[in-house]
């Protein structure tokens, strides 16, 4: 008896996740082929454009990040699963990407689920961004660029860039 | 058009088939009424965060399971301002971790540094609100 209501209710789980990915990721996807046919890429990523640049990440990671901020993280996983498929995003986009997400996603709901309960709006709000920011920029330093990698660090030396 | 409909199915089929072992063991661990107990391991550690012992369940509803049922845990205690953004802050950073470590697995990045980076995230801002507000 036990197992099957277990079996129910992972069923149950499971639709219901299924009906809430479908309801947003088929339409989503649908505006996605529209973004990729009318080569829209670059005019979207200009809204990321400042974070991009500071974390020195390809215009692709953008639209992942926008779904995850705006819809959630399954959503915006199921973008960098998307992307990753078509092979637009780099390793290290999509690990940079998974943990500014991982940490600030799904602004809207979340957010105002816990101000409803009287948590400080700007502290909820601005202290998330303000550690996936920081966490995000570790990482991105941490994780040199591929051009920069092969810059050796060689001590007194002065003349030794890598020209690119 | 056509495309794009055919990879939306393709990738809704792919989430849903990510989270169904997962569900099995949150179902399970319900069932076996693992969340009380985990919650009962927490509770003498919430009082670095400035919270009632009684907090360990909504952070451990809002970790295993989601923000919804931790939110109901939530108003069911007593708790000030100071607390419930303290609480607040920490499940945001921290929540639902089964379900959206799959996920992120999915995607193609390691479970364990995610985890540890979010949980770092949730008790370390507890600890510095609770010193700060």
């Amino acid at each position: 008896m036990d197992i099957l209501n277990i079996i129910y209710d992972v069923f149950n789980e499971t639709l219901s996740f299924l009906i809430q990915i479908a309801i947003i990721v088929i339409p989503l996807m649908i505006v996605l082929q529209f973004i990729k046919e009318l080569r829209l890429y670059d005019k979207l990523s200009f809204i990321l454009y400042p974070l991009l640049r500071i974390f020195k990440m390809s215009k692709y990671s953008s639209l992942p990040l926008l779904t995850g901020l705006f819809f959630g993280i399954a959503y915006g996983g199921g973008l960098i699963i998307q992307s990753a498929r078509e092979g637009l995003i780099t390793k290290r986009d999509l690990y940079l990407t998974i943990i500014f997400l991982s940490i600030f996603h799904s602004i809207f709901e979340d957010n105002i689920l816990f101000i409803a309960i009287g948590a400080d709006p700007y502290i909820v709000f601005l202290g998330r961004f303000i550690l996936a920011f920081a966490v995000t920029l570790f990482f991105a330093k941490l994780w040199k660029t591929e051009v920069k990698r092969k810059r050796r660090p060689e001590p007194e030396s002065d003349n030794y860039w890598v020209v690119d | 058009m056509r495309n794009g409909i055919k990879s939306g199915i393709q990738l809704t089929w792919d989430l849903t088939k990510t989270v169904i072992p997962v569900y099995f063991f949150i179902v399970i661990l319900e069932h076996i009424n693992a969340l009380d107990r985990l919650s009962g391991i927490f509770e003498p550690f919430m009082i670095y965060f400035g919270l009632p012992g009684e907090a360990a369940l909504p952070f451990v509803l809002g970790n295993v399971l989601n923000l919804y049922p931790a939110l109901g845990a939530i108003e069911a205690l007593s708790l000030n301002s100071k607390q419930v953004t303290i609480i607040a802050v920490m499940l945001l950073f921290s929540h639902s971790l089964p379900i959206e470590l799959a996920i992120t697995k999915k995607a193609g990045a390691k479970v364990l540094p995610i985890l540890f980076i979010r949980l770092m995230a949730a008790l370390i801002s507890g600890f510095i609100l609770n010193l700060v507000l």
